[in-house]
């Protein structure tokens, strides 16, 4: 193992402790512990929030994509960038004001029953779980190929730290390990397109000319329908990418984190705009790695091109850059996952334990024990599952994860928020039609289901990798079915005006408090 | 690379040892300590570049791969590059005093360094403004804290040499050589500055505290002094209060001398040169004028300001606090110093304390005593009123005598006229001889007694060394008054008063007995306690009040029902406080 690399990662390491045992001397209440107790300001949020969506997968995932298909990798990106849209526009200010620690808090606002808060806990679980594992096992294997240490050990250690910086720092550690992830990851990533660009003499059309010579696609390079075939499949994973994050917990629980809805329209600006900065320059890197280093050489190293940001480091910087990178990406993992973690913790010991099953009479001191401990398990069961499922096609679990989220939470807080028919019935039909509708999906489509070495041996009965143009409707049929069927719940319709005004504005009229 | 990361931490040691001596030089301290404005932004930018320069002096030089051995780095080849160690003393730079003293520093490091010239340049002439900026607005964002924690200060000191190595990469892509310098020197490089950084802030952090701990027990001790000067301060005279301020001053403060003025003259003098600089003399120097038109603290930093006419004096500087009472400077304390430099920071903070919490204190005595005054004032009015019973009466008496015995009408008279004469001075003063108060009782007596004549008589008792004392105007008469009217009542033959007034060595006691019904229970307890409004007995009430608030609680009225019949009341005056503590 290289010594430089080495110390880099124990680098990264000490500084996200120092972080967190900073942040545990303050984390010594619930709202310290959930939310930081509001004390972010807007930018920081958005920094935060950048740290906790620009996964591994982004970082390392589209800067191959781009180098090995071109525009399509980037159009892949995009869609990440326009999800904040409808986060912006429709989500983030009423989640805000209906919410207090987490996503169960925001549907209770409406339809306060336990049965709800039960199907949303359940959904958050699932969708921080199946989000976390791919990361890890990419972590995993990403540090082995870095570091030359064994898989297992890797994502032992990715686990454990994981664990801890929720356990003891709760939300202030992880927002500020994402934060400082964004900064490390930008800048580095900044430098990084500036020493491609100085060595085409600062001159585009140099880039350009040598990235035509270096892919194998010539000028297709430069054109769509290179990675997706079938403008449905595009669609599809289109449509479940833009939906799905305005359902992704862990991003939605950061809006708690400020103190004003200024305050959150700032942090959502500021995430957009540094997530759309970023993946401008991955347009660049992947330029830069198919120029520079060669269609041939990127595929014989990983055929995924995942090793494409570090090969570029390696290439223009040498040993001392691919350290740096390697620990940049690093540290882009360890972010995301906290993040992950915390987004569970809270579900299963905000919604579950304290208002489940202690019908929300525990003490503040028993709530944040439970936090404690729901974290730790949490963090086991997640490196438990990633260190058992090392084979798994990583890309198929993160689109699984989207897929999800935009099949079930995103249409029942959608209809939450802006429908007034919508009842506590529509909820439960919603989440487990979208849940339901998704796993069986993505079981029978051609990721699970295929003659080639897939888990079921058989040909695909379901034909799209990406369901989302199926799943989606479906979660929100289930939805709306379930509430024009079951009438009976009548109070809430007459409630939401009020719920409504709450909602928008955060000025209670006197409704019932969740 | 082992030997490269060691050489470069020898160098940073070198670099340590200089800031850690530089950091023990009062003038220094005092640098890091002050608020930064314009001059002190450009005097940090000074210093800071300066030790950037110092640090690429002490770098080292490296061509492809091998280490250059020099002592000093002065000028660099065409194809050598400068490991300077300048960004330390950048980042630091920021991290202490903000951004724009990080760029400025920085801007100095790198003309330096681009007059060495050698490989990477531009990298290395960017990379010192940069780093300096960005280290500053970082330690903004992290931390609020004055001096940012050794291990945030090692987190932060790990980007600046990646920044270095990332720049030089791209300045100077196109040669490959830079590749091998980056994988060469990037870790040492990383590793030493982030070290020395780190301990860096621990020195500096250390610097600080040490000084705000000085700060804190300078103001412990003004506070101290303060509450010591109390007493003085209470004290009646100007002298007094200045000898005792004095004294004090000059034994806690370890000062080459002290003086204290009022407006126009020296009070009190203490310590050196005491020789000719005299008591009595008159405040007249320039600074000391200055300091009471402006009512703030002036120093003198040289021997011409302190305007001595004796040329071998040996004080040198001076320190001069008016103390302001009432928006008026009542007094001027001096601090006297033998040499410009032994006034500290901590001295001026000190002085400057000691002159507010004094004014403060001299404001709320000052109130004190209106306060007081204004008291014993209404008291006296009230007291001031003649009783219209008693009037009437009197004149009635001398209508019904005018013509059975027109000479003791006339007497009786005189008599009243003299009476009614001393209570309207009364109200104007608020001590009297004692013998003027022995008239006055009698005054009262003589016309009391031939009103209920036969009924009652009023005997004085007192020894012949009354000299030269003062007591509170009116404070006898209303004691034989209320043995008359209340006590002897009902008492139609024999009634006897008794007022003995006697000075022994330590105190003058007064006592007025009767041998009347004396004080129902009920009334005794209560009757010097609040003025009891029923039968006008508001008078011991009020003589009580005035006794306490002249004199103290130790003149309060004795109240005591004899045995077999009557009643005693009766107050002492202990001299000690005759002589000194009347200040009404």
């Amino acid at each position: 193992m290289n010594l430089t690399y080495f110390l880099f990662f124990i680098c990264i390491i000490v500084c996200t402790l120092i972080i967190t045992y900073w942040a545990a001397k303050r984390s010594n209440t619930t709202s310290h512990f959930y939310t930081a107790a509001g004390s972010l300001t807007g930018i920081q949020n958005g920094m935060a929030i950048s740290g906790d969506f620009i996964s591994a997968a982004s970082f390392l995932g589209i800067i191959g994509a781009i180098a090995l298909h071109g525009y399509d990798g980037f159009l892949y990106s995009i869609g990440f960038l326009v999800s904040y849209l409808i986060v912006l526009f429709l989500i983030a200010e009423p989640v805000y004001h209906l919410g207090k620690y987490s996503l169960g808090d925001v549907l209770c606002a409406r339809f306060p029953s336990n049965k709800v808060r039960g199907v949303i806990a359940f959904g958050t679980f699932i969708i921080s779980l199946l989000y976390m594992v791919p990361q890890l096992v990419a972590a995993g294997l990403l540090i082995r190929l870095l570091l030359d240490i064994d898989y297992s050990v890797s994502v032992m250690v990715i686990g454990g730290l994981m664990t801890v910086y929720v356990v003891f720092g709760g939300m202030i550690a992880t927002s500020w390990v994402q934060i400082v992830k964004t900064i490390v990851l930008l800048s580095g990533t900044f430098l990084l397109s500036l020493m491609v660009f100085s060595r085409y003499g600062w001159k585009i059309s140099a880039l350009i000319e040598s990235v035509r010579q270096g892919t194998i696609l010539g000028d297709q390079f430069f054109l769509p329908g290179q990675l997706y075939e079938s403008p449905l499949e595009l669609f599809s994973l289109q449509l479940a990418l833009i939906l799905g994050t305005a359902g992704l917990p862990h991003i939605l629980i950061r809006f708690f984190t400020v103190k004003n809805t200024v305050e959150v329209r700032r942090s959502l600006i500021s995430a957009a705009g540094i997530i759309g900065i970023f993946y401008i320059m991955t347009l660049l890197l992947g330029f830069g790695t198919i120029a520079l280093i060669g269609y041939d050489v990127l595929i014989s190293a990983d055929a995924t091109g995942n090793l494409a940001a570090p090969m570029l480091a390696r290439e223009v910087g040498g040993d001392f850059l691919l350290a740096f990178i390697s620990a940049i990406a690093f540290t882009t993992i360890v972010a995301v996952v906290a993040g992950l973690a915390i987004s569970a913790t809270t579900a299963f010991s905000h919604d579950v334990y304290h208002h489940i099953i202690k019908k929300g009479n525990s003490s503040e001191k028993h709530q944040l024990l439970a936090a404690r401990w729901s974290a730790f398990g949490i963090g086991i069961i997640a490196t438990l599952f990633a260190l058992k499922l090392e084979n798994i096609n990583v890309t198929f679990l993160v689109s699984l994860t989207f897929l999800v989220a935009s099949a079930s939470i995103f249409p029942v807080l959608f209809l939450t928020i802006y429908w007034k028919k919508f009842n506590q019935m529509g909820v439960l039909t919603g989440m487990v039609s979208g849940l339901g509708i998704s796993l069986l999906l993505a079981l029978l489509g051609p990721h699970i289901m295929n003659t080639d070495g897939g888990w079921i041996n058989s040909a695909p009965l379901f034909p799209l990798y990406n369901p989302g143009v199926i799943a989606i409707p479906v979660g929100f049929l289930g939805a709306i079915l379930g509430s024009l069927l079951y009438k009976k719940d009548q109070k809430s319709v007459s409630l939401y005006e009020q719920f409504q005004i709450r909602a928008q504005t955060g000025i209670d009229t006197g409704g019932e408090k969740s | 690379m082992k030997d490269l990361t060691i050489l470069l931490i020898e160098r940073l040691c070198l670099l340590l040892i200089i800031a850690f001596v530089v950091t023990r030089i009062p003038g220094f301290r005092s640098l890091v300590y002050k608020e930064l404005n314009m001059k002190m932004i450009l005097l940090h930018v000074l210093v800071f570049g300066l030790f950037g320069i110092i640090g690429t002096t002490a770098g080292v030089i490296i061509d492809t791969g091998h280490i250059e051995w020099r002592q000093f780095v002065l000028s660099a080849g065409e194809d050598q590059y400068v490991v300077s160690l300048s960004l330390v003393a950048i980042v630091i730079a920021g991290l202490l005093a903000g951004p724009y003293v990080g760029l400025g520093a920085g801007i100095i490091a790198g003309l330096h360094l681009f007059f060495l010239g050698g490989i990477g340049v531009m990298a290395n002439v960017i990379v010192n403004p940069l780093t300096g900026f960005l280290a500053g607005w970082t330690a903004r964002f992290f931390s609020n804290e004055r001096v940012i924690s050794p291990f945030k200060a090692l987190f932060i000191g790990v980007f600046p040499p990646i920044l270095q190595m990332q720049l030089l990469l791209i300045f100077d892509a196109q040669q490959n050589k830079v590749v091998d310098i980056v994988d060469t020197i990037g870790l040492p490089l990383v590793l030493s500055n982030s070290l020395a950084i780190a301990i860096f802030t621990a020195i500096i952090a250390i610097v600080l505290r040490e000084q705000e701990n000085e700060a804190a027990a300078a103001t412990k001790r003004a506070l101290a002094i303060v509450e010591d000067a109390l007493p003085f301060i209470r004290k009646d005279t100007d002298k007094a209060i200045a000898e005792g301020l004095a004294d004090l001053l000059y034994e806690r403060l370890g000062l080459a001398a002290v003086s204290v003025a009022n407006k126009t003259e020296i009070l009190a003098y203490r310590g050196l040169a005491s020789d000719h600089h005299l008591v009595h003399d008159s405040v007249g120097t320039a600074i000391s004028l200055k300091a009471l038109e402006t009512k703030k603290m002036q120093i003198a930093y040289s021997k011409e300001d302190i305007q001595c006419a004796e040329p071998d004096c040996p004080l040198e500087a001076g320190i001069v606090i008016p103390i302001v009472e009432a928006d008026e400077v009542t007094w001027l304390v001096k601090f006297y110093f033998k040499k410009a430099q032994h006034i500290r920071p901590e001295e001026l903070t000190l002085a400057e304390g000691l002159g507010q919490l004094m004014s403060h204190q001299l404001s709320i005595v000052a109130a004190e005593k209106l306060t007081a005054h204004m008291r014993d004032a209404e008291l006296r009015n009230l007291q001031a009123q003649i009783n219209p019973h008693f009037l009437f009466n009197t004149l009635h008496l001398i209508a019904s005598m005018f013509r059975e015995n027109p000479e003791k009408a006339r007497h009786i008279t005189v008599q009243l006229a003299q009476f009614m004469r001393f209570n309207l001075r009364l109200v104007s003063k608020s001590l009297v001889d004692i013998h003027k108060e022995i008239e006055h009782v009698q005054t009262y007596a003589t016309i009391i007694q031939e009103r209920f004549a036969g009924r009652m008589e009023i005997i004085f008792e007192m020894s012949s060394n009354l000299q030269n004392l003062k007591i509170p105007p009116s404070t006898i008469q209303p004691l034989v008054e209320n043995s008359v009217q209340h006590g002897l009542k009902d008492v139609f033959q024999k009634g006897k008063v008794v007022v003995q007034i006697y000075y022994s060595t330590n105190q003058l006691s007064i006592k007025v007995q009767d041998n009347g019904c004396g004080f129902k229970e009920d009334i005794l307890k209560q009757v010097t306690k609040e003025s009891i409004t029923s039968d006008g007995g508001t008078g011991l009430y009020n003589v009580n009040k005035r006794l306490i608030s002249l004199l103290g609680k130790e003149a309060e009225l004795q109240i005591n029902n004899l045995p077999d019949c009557g009643s005693e009341v009766a107050f002492n005056i202990p001299i000690h406080i005759m002589k000194s503590e009347v200040t009404v």
